[in-house]
């Protein structure tokens, strides 16, 4: 082989590894870029108590608020989408304190995007949730701790914005005022279930409304029925239906 | 109504004054005399009002 030749394949492996050192600096590059754009926000907030306003979400799609020091959660509002093609699709919100009230609390996002909440809050204190949820037009799914009713004065939690609710959890026998789902025809079997789990007993009669579609068991119908609570909608179904899906 | 069944006749829908459905299967605490049929259109206007107050 002539120097010429050997000059050249050795220009030719130089040139392969500078492309190769570009490739692995693009992609390094563009994954950062990528984790930068799609990762979590962060919020730290060292109140007492008192509301957000104006969080920017910075292009973040979700949002985790640790609020250590909150002891209510009213109106944590005005999330404001900073990032061009930006949505909020998934808040999380931990608080490790007895909150005792968060009316309005995710009544914030009105822009369709939210399908996730994950609370991580204890509401066994909690005597107002008043329209925590009413604008979460898309809202799919609300877990984290299981939510504890039992100190509730009114459950106007809920209203006809949570028609894709798919999964939700109560706190057992922690219901004891009326409620409705009825808007919300796409419940998996597990939350149907924990709803009628978190029954409690009522001496006076309570009401669970169903979207008239939902599919439910006799077995159900008659727990509720026997812990002093009127079934309004719902379509009673065999176990072999019920489970089908 | 079978037992404590209540079921709607077509074109009505019942009510307690609170909550709407087709059917309502009562719990031992509740009675039947708590629940009256009302027609879809007026079911339809109600829920237009509650619809409207939601937005103002």
């Amino acid at each position: 082989m002539s120097m010429a030749e050997k000059s050249l394949i050795s220009l030719e492996n130089s040139q392969t590894i500078i492309e190769n050192q570009q490739r692995v600096y693009d992609k390094g590059y563009n994954d950062g870029y990528s984790d930068g754009e799609n990762s979590v926000l962060r919020l730290e907030k060292c109140m007492g108590s008192g509301t957000f306003t104006d969080l920017h979400t910075l292009g973040k799609s979700e949002i985790v608020l640790n609020l250590e020091k909150f002891t209510n959660l009213n109106y944590l509002s005005n999330v404001s989408v900073a990032g061009a093609n930006t949505v909020v699709t998934h808040i999380t919100i931990n608080c490790p304190n007895l909150i005792t009230s968060a009316f309005g609390m995710i009544n914030w996002i009105n822009d369709n995007t939210l399908k996730h909440v994950t609370l991580n809050i204890d509401f066994q204190k909690c005597t107002n949730l008043s329209g925590a949820f009413h604008n979460l037009k898309a809202i799919e799914i609300i877990d984290g701790y299981p939510l504890d009713f039992s100190s509730l004065t009114n459950t106007n939690v809920f209203n006809s914005n949570i028609t894709n609710l798919k999964e939700i959890r109560f706190v057992e026998n922690s219901l004891h005022l009326s409620l409705s789902f009825a808007p919300a025809s796409r419940l998996s079997n597990a939350s149907k279930q924990s709803i009628f789990d978190g029954l409690a007993v009522v001496e006076t009669a309570q009401t669970l409304t169903l979207h008239k579609d939902v599919k439910i068991l006799q077995s159900q119908v008659d727990s509720a029925n026997a812990k002093g609570w009127t079934v309004a909608g719902g379509t009673v179904v065999s176990e072999e239906e019920y489970y089908a899906e | 109504m079978q037992n404590n069944v209540l079921t709607a006749r077509d074109g009505y829908i019942y009510t307690n004054g609170e909550t709407f459905a087709y059917t309502i299967r009562l719990g031992v605490n509740d009675s039947a005399d708590n629940w009256h049929e009302i027609t879809e259109e007026e079911y339809e206007e109600i829920q237009s009002k509650e619809n409207e107050l939601c937005l103002n």
